[in-house]
């Protein structure tokens, strides 16, 4: 078993890696933003690409936080799920000083994605409900109903 | 065929011409409000059939088609209408957040923490009529300031008004406004040539009409529009329907379309906002405010009412709320008086009321219990009861307590200085104590006692019990003192605690009685024998304040008969009301008479030189009163209250007191230097109250201010999030506006699938970050 000092470095490295991902990540939801304001589907259907792909390096991400977590939970005789960073670093006490710091960033990184990603919500939504009428409209090839051009007569 | 090529070229040459025009127009609206371009549409002519054969006949100008996406207008409309609903409240919560002065010299706050400071000034010097004066001015100043927003509030509850009726005229308006446009596109429109100008016209129109209302619109037939807001018509094909604002007499806004029935209650623009803030926001914050005043006055009422003023006992006293004819039949005094219509609410409990002789000091006290069934009456003959009292209602219902001349009243927690005034614990007269109550008598039972003046016989009657089964000592007493034989023969009966106790009315060594047998004396505990009175009686002092957290009585008795400070193993037990053992005090043979001993919950007792009897059922009581009004039936009526009025309106402090600080009570006793009353009524400001949702009136009160601001801030976010959809709208406007058809509805199926992976990926990344946040 790891000693508590190596499993503390694998999580601030881990909350390093994750703080990168959160700042890549909210440039991809920007991205986003973006190209439905500008109406550009093609960049729109990249940055979802890129996205996905930023998403699935999650996984052994969280799968190598969770062993660290298991493994101080056994060190500290205590239940893994009741562990947070915050708790950990003050656990760890001087130790986990800098997993403290480092978990400030996260907090801050993650946060601002989950504002951006609310902001690309409310986006989508309503141009998502816009396009659905119009194609709706075309659909049923109402003559005075055509909104994109009929109607405009 | 020649006509046919001549006819063909000059529709090329119209269409080239019409083409030209349109470009023309495009560049001189450029920057017109609203206006959408407009582009030719061009289309082949119908083939003429020429003996069998379809010839080609050119090109047609079919119509000026407006790019401008119908649906995107509406979009922007109603979301320009969001945006107006938002700042209208965000106006509104403005203003109030400015009313409010938080932080500020001036602001509620900083004027409680004033007020609360000053009793605490006062405290320290309670006969400091400066100090006075000033506590008197804060309280005056924070119900001011109280009296101010609750005034501001409703003044701002009429500005919205004003301004919701301002608008709905600016609403007609432009709904006549859109008829005119209708009709004249109708006209135009019925030669077959599109009325495009108009179009935009009525557009721009119907989108000022979204600045006010959620309006939308629907084809109404020859190029008309219809309007209606909340699927009521506010411009038909014809005509148009008035919008007008109406006010309840309770205040509140409705807003109704000419020929509808029900209100109108539009959901956005700057009319749905101001309707949201004048039903919504300010009733709620008026409601808080209302809420704070109340629980101010209450509590703040509670503590003030069983004080003492400087100015000593009360001799008259109003209260300022009345009591209710609840039932409507004309009576007040059939009414439970915990449930007469009080503006505060009072309980079943017990008042306290203190008489005292203004030229001796000395006071009895009368405790008072009000049951969840007492009526007005009954509340009335137990104050009227009470000697040297009187008590009324006035004309409104308000109880009037007036004293004789020479005494004085006060519903104060203070303790008897000399418990033992009728002399039931080695007095001089001649005494013999029952066991404790209550009694298992039975109907026809007797007792016969030989007095100084004569035998008294008492035979009992269950009409003078409730259950005689278990009399009380109360009412046994009331039996022998009502008893003419007992009267005659120069005894009266006393109650201590609920012991029964017969005595003399004469004093000294040659006062004496005998009992001489009866079948109740068994169920009292009394042995035929004779009792004697004393020349020299115990003089029994209590001091202190009692710090008990609750009412309660204690019973002392000795444990033998002896002499005080002389007796060896003579002591005092000290019972409680339930009966338990609180303390033994040794007042045998190594105690000085006079010597203070302590008692538990903040009391001392000394006791002078003199013979005590434990054989002849000695025993006195001492009262300690936590609360002297567990009914809170004082402050919910507003006796010697601090505050007049209910609520935020109308709080005002006490307007006799206002006028004479003297009157704001210090004291729990009346005793110089006393501050138990100010430092109860500076903890108010410590009380959780459940009220408040157990929080104390300044954290309620900061919670409001707070909450406030919160409103203000969410309303600021959701503005911005509103503006940016907006922003992205006029910006898919200006992408639509004239781009090719085709083109632009590959663009949309495109997006409509880019934006439903958009949407999983929103969630999934919604999904891990909450759970990141989780863990971090």
């Amino acid at each position: 078993m790891r000693t508590v000092k190596a499993l503390l470095n694998v999580l601030e490295h881990d909350a390093r890696e994750e703080t990168s991902a959160q700042k890549r990540r909210l440039a991809l939801v920007e991205r986003q933003v973006e190209a439905v304001k500008s109406n550009k589907s093609v960049e729109l259907e990249a940055a979802l690409a890129d996205l996905e792909h930023e998403l699935e390096a999650q996984g052994p991400r969280d799968l190598r936080r969770l062993q660290a977590l298991v493994e101080l939970a056994r060190h500290w005789s205590c239940d893994a799920r009741a562990l947070t960073l915050g708790s950990v670093s003050e656990r760890a006490g001087d130790e986990g000083r800098k997993l403290g710091s480092l978990r400030g960033e996260l907090r801050e990184a993650t946060s601002a994605v989950l504002r951006e990603n609310r902001r690309l919500a409310a986006l989508v939504r309503v141009h998502r409900q816009l396009v659905e009428e119009v194609l709706a409209g075309v659909a049923a090839g109402a003559g005075d109903g055509g909104r994109l051009v009929d109607a405009e007569a | 065929m020649g006509s046919i090529g001549l006819n063909t070229g000059l529709k090329a040459l119209l269409s080239a011409q019409a083409a030209l025009e349109t470009i023309g127009h495009n560049v001189s609206n450029a920057n017109t409000a609203g206006y959408s371009r407009q582009r030719l549409d061009l289309a082949a002519s119908p083939s003429l059939l020429v003996r069998g054969l379809g010839i080609g006949s050119g090109v047609d100008a079919l119509r000026v088609m407006r790019t401008t996406d119908a649906l995107i207008q509406a979009r922007i409309v109603a979301q320009t209408g969001s945006i107006a609903r938002i700042d209208a409240r965000l106006a509104g919560m403005s203003q109030v957040q400015a009313l409010l002065g938080e932080p500020g010299e001036f602001g509620l706050s900083s004027l409680m923490e004033a007020m609360h400071s000053s009793y605490a000034a006062l405290a320290a010097d309670p006969a400091d009529l400066v100090l006075r004066t000033s506590a008197v001015q804060s309280t005056v100043a924070t119900t001011s300031q109280m009296n101010h927003l609750a005034t501001s509030f409703a003044a701002a509850q009429d500005d919205v008004v004003g301004q919701i009726r301002a608008q709905a005229k600016q609403v007609n308006l432009l709904a006549d406004e859109v008829v005119r446009l209708n009709q004249e596109i109708a006209n135009i429109e019925a030669s077959g040539v599109p009325a495009n100008d108009l179009r935009d016209q009525r557009d721009e129109t119907i989108k000022r009409l979204g600045l006010y209302l959620n309006v939308s619109t629907s084809e109404a037939g020859f190029g008309k529009v219809m309007v209606s807001v909340g699927g009521r018509l506010l411009v038909g094909a014809n005509q148009s329907y008035d919008l007008s604002a109406q006010v309840a007499q309770d205040g509140a806004v409705t807003l109704q379309l000419a020929g509808g029935t029900q209100a109108l209650q539009p959901k956005s623009g700057s009319i749905g906002g101001l309707l949201s803030f004048a039903k919504e926001f300010l009733p709620h914050v008026s409601q808080q405010l209302d809420g704070l005043a109340k629980q101010l006055i209450f509590e703040s009422n509670k503590a003030h009412a069983t004080g003492i003023p400087k100015t000593g006992p009360f001799t008259q006293l109003s209260a300022l709320h009345a009591l209710q004819d609840m039932d409507g039949d004309g009576q007040i005094g059939d009414e439970r008086l915990v449930q007469a219509g009080l503006p505060f609410d009072a309980s079943a409990g017990v008042l306290r009321v203190n008489m005292t002789d203004a030229s001796t000091g000395a006071f009895t006290s009368h405790a008072i219990a009000i049951e969840p069934d007492t009526t007005v009456d009954e509340f009335l003959a137990a104050l009227n009861d009470i000697p040297h009292l009187s008590a009324s209602l006035d004309s409104y219902g308000r109880l009037q307590l007036v004293s004789e001349s020479g005494h004085g009243f006060d519903f104060s927690r203070k303790t008897q200085v000399a418990p033992d005034a009728i002399g039931t614990f080695g007095g001089a007269a001649a005494s013999l104590g029952a066991q404790a109550g209550p009694y298992q008598l039975a109907a026809g039972d007797t007792l016969q006692l030989q007095g100084p003046g004569g035998v008294a016989t008492v035979a009992l009657s269950v009409n003078d019990f409730d259950d005689i089964g278990e009399a009380t000592a109360a009412e046994l007493a009331a039996v022998l003192n009502a008893d003419a034989s007992v009267q005659a023969a120069g005894l009266r009966a006393e109650v201590v605690g609920d012991r029964l106790v017969v005595q003399t009315t004469t004093s000294g060594a040659t006062a004496s009685f005998e009992v001489l047998g009866g079948s109740a004396l068994g169920a009292l505990g009394l042995q035929p024998g004779v009792v004697s009175g004393g020349d020299r009686a115990v003089a029994i002092e209590v001091s202190g304040t009692w710090s008990g957290d609750a009412n309660d009585a204690y019973v002392f008795t000795p444990t033998m008969d002896g002499v005080v400070g002389t007796t060896q193993g003579l002591a005092v037990e000290v019972r409680d009301a339930s009966g338990a053992l609180v303390a033994t005090l040794d007042i045998g043979a190594g105690y000085t008479p006079g010597d203070e001993l302590d008692l538990p919950n903040g009391l001392k007792v000394s006791f002078g030189l003199g013979d005590v009897s434990a054989s002849h059922g000695d025993a006195f009581v001492v009262e300690g009163w936590a609360d002297s009004d567990t009914s809170d039936i004082l402050a919910a009526m507003g006796l010697n209250a601090l505050y007049a009025g209910t609520t935020a309106v109308d709080i005002e402090v006490r307007e006799d007191l206002r006028d004479d600080p003297q009157l704001l009570a210090a004291s729990l006793t009346g005793a110089a230097g006393d501050n138990q009353t100010l430092l109860e009524l500076e903890s108010v400001k410590e009380l959780a109250l459940d009220a408040l949702g157990g929080v104390t009136v300044g954290e309620a009160w900061g919670d409001f201010v707070s909450n406030v601001g919160f409103d203000i801030q969410s309303a600021e976010n959701a503005r911005g999030t509103e503006q940016f959809l907006l922003d992205s709208l006029v910006a898919r406007r200006e992408e639509v506006s004239g781009v090719n058809v085709d083109e632009e509805l590959v663009n949309m199926v495109r997006f409509e699938q880019a934006y439903s992976a958009a949407a999983r990926y929103i969630q999934a990344v919604n999904s891990i970050n909450d759970e990141l946040l989780r863990l971090i």
